[in-house]
């Protein structure tokens, strides 16, 4: 079966910067497998989100170094990838633009030519995905936070994404609204790929992780594995999560 | 800053008028203002009136409008002024505050009675380009957010602010609006890419 994201020695140097933010990277993603991408701050993983939806680098490489669904990431397949990827960015206010919660969600499909019934009854079943059926009306500036990252999450399921990409989904959200937003993400199908500080998360979701350090990719592995492996996750800016503390590493999963 | 809209709506007939009728009339209002004489003159006396009956019939706070009127004051005189370094130019001035006025009296009333979206959603349908629409949405997206987050900074310097001069105020000040430039610009770059993510081209 071929891999939902695969990723090959991919690096990236930001503009008039002298070391790389991502240094020859390579892994890969199944489909249906969801994957914590761990690292301390300025480890790259903003960086190598951006590159997996074609947002990075300015000008695609002829080469190509990214593929999704086994389809090569280059200015030709650009749009459709950016349909396949779906990209939750951390700060809802920078990705809910629209005046209002429907019109919002209806961007994406908006730029596929969805109109008239077709596109209301889409916005109608991602907002009812999302729990948030009947917010169509309201505007996103008097919604919670919580609430604003449904909508974010309604706005890139409207594309109809095959692999979701998300980074720091659980940040600022209170414990109600983190648990709620968890199990929204166990509810969806597809490949996953969750960038985050939030340790308990990842052990909750993710079957694997990756740990990135300076651009580079420093440990791969199952998850409780790795983060149970207490010299590794301090030597690279992490810790191991409470709920590993005193568990044996091929205990069974926490909360199953 | 823009004061906190906090008077509660009233539901007059007005609110519940088509949008694209209210539309058409702001823009016949002010319009027909903009080409009144550049003097004070009689003729004022007919868009006055007309907003004066719309301003009763739309039950909008004597209060509100003051304050609302306040905040865009600074600017009209301002352009006002300009005209005064003609020669023989006082009933320019005065002819440039009425009509500032009551162009902003016209745009006022159309806010108070429709929802900016339906705006939005009336201007869309009479086709004006894409890119000021989006222009527009955006803006109206954004204010609040931006008020926002310099309320949170004024806060947070007050907070930290032992002596009270006006010098400092306005030291203050300044800090808070390059500093809200600089997030603002670095705002939009990632509101671009979040844009882009979605197929915005």
């Amino acid at each position: 079966m071929r891999a939902a994201v695969e990723v090959r020695e991919l690096s990236y140097r930001y503009p008039g910067r002298e070391t790389l933010a991502l240094d020859n990277l390579s892994f890969t993603i199944g489909q249906e497998e969801c994957i914590g991408l761990l690292g301390p701050n300025g480890a790259g993983k903003s960086t190598l989100l951006l590159h997996l939806n074609g947002l990075l680098p300015e000008h695609l490489p002829s080469k190509p170094t990214i593929w999704v669904n086994g389809e090569p990431l280059a200015p030709t397949t650009l749009d459709k990838i950016r349909q396949n990827v779906g990209l939750l960015f951390q700060d809802p206010d920078d990705q809910l633009i629209s005046a209002t919660v429907f019109e919002d969600v209806a961007f994406g499909p908006g730029q596929l030519g969805l109109e008239g019934p077709i596109l209301r009854s889409l916005v109608d079943h991602c907002l009812g995905q999302v729990g948030l059926r009947g917010f169509e009306d309201r505007q996103p500036h008097r919604l919670s936070h919580g609430e604003k990252r449904r909508v974010c999450l309604a706005g890139v399921l409207a594309c109809k994404p095959t692999v979701l990409i998300l980074d720091e989904p659980s940040s600022d959200l209170d414990p109600r609204g983190r648990r709620e937003f968890k199990g929204l993400l166990q509810s969806l199908p597809g490949a996953k790929l969750i960038a985050t500080h939030d340790l308990e998360l990842v052990v909750d979701l993710c079957s694997r992780v990756i740990i990135l350090d300076d651009g580079k990719l420093v440990a791969e592995g199952p998850t409780v594995k790795l983060l149970s492996d207490e010299s590794l996750m301090l030597a690279h800016g992490l810790e191991k999560p409470h709920s590993l503390l005193h568990r044996h590493p091929h205990g069974p999963m926490p909360g199953i | 800053m823009l004061p906190p809209v906090t008077e509660p709506r009233r539901e007059t007939f007005l609110h519940r008028a088509p949008a694209r009728l209210k539309l058409l009339l702001a823009f016949v209002l002010i319009l027909g203002t903009v080409l009144l004489p550049r003097k004070a003159h009689v003729s004022y006396f007919a868009p006055a009136a007309l907003l004066l009956v719309l301003w009763l019939l739309a039950r909008m706070p004597l209060g509100y409008t003051l304050r609302r009127l306040l905040v865009v004051e600074w600017f009209i005189l301002g352009m006002a002024l300009l005209t005064l370094l003609a020669p023989a130019s006082f009933p320019l001035f005065l002819a440039a505050l009425l009509k500032s006025n009551l162009c902003v009296m016209a745009m006022m009333l159309l806010t108070w009675t429709t929802p900016f979206q339906d705006v939005l959603r009336e201007l869309r349908r009479l086709r004006l380009p894409g890119v000021m629409l989006t222009t527009l949405a955006l803006m109206y997206r954004y204010l609040p957010l931006l008020g926002e987050e310099s309320r949170r900074m004024q806060r947070a310097r007050a907070c930290r602010t032992f002596k009270r001069t006006h010098l400092f105020a306005w030291q203050n000040l300044a800090a808070i609006i390059g500093r809200l430039f600089i997030r603002s610009t670095e705002r939009a770059e990632r509101i671009y890419l979040a844009m882009c993510a979605r197929g915005w081209r």
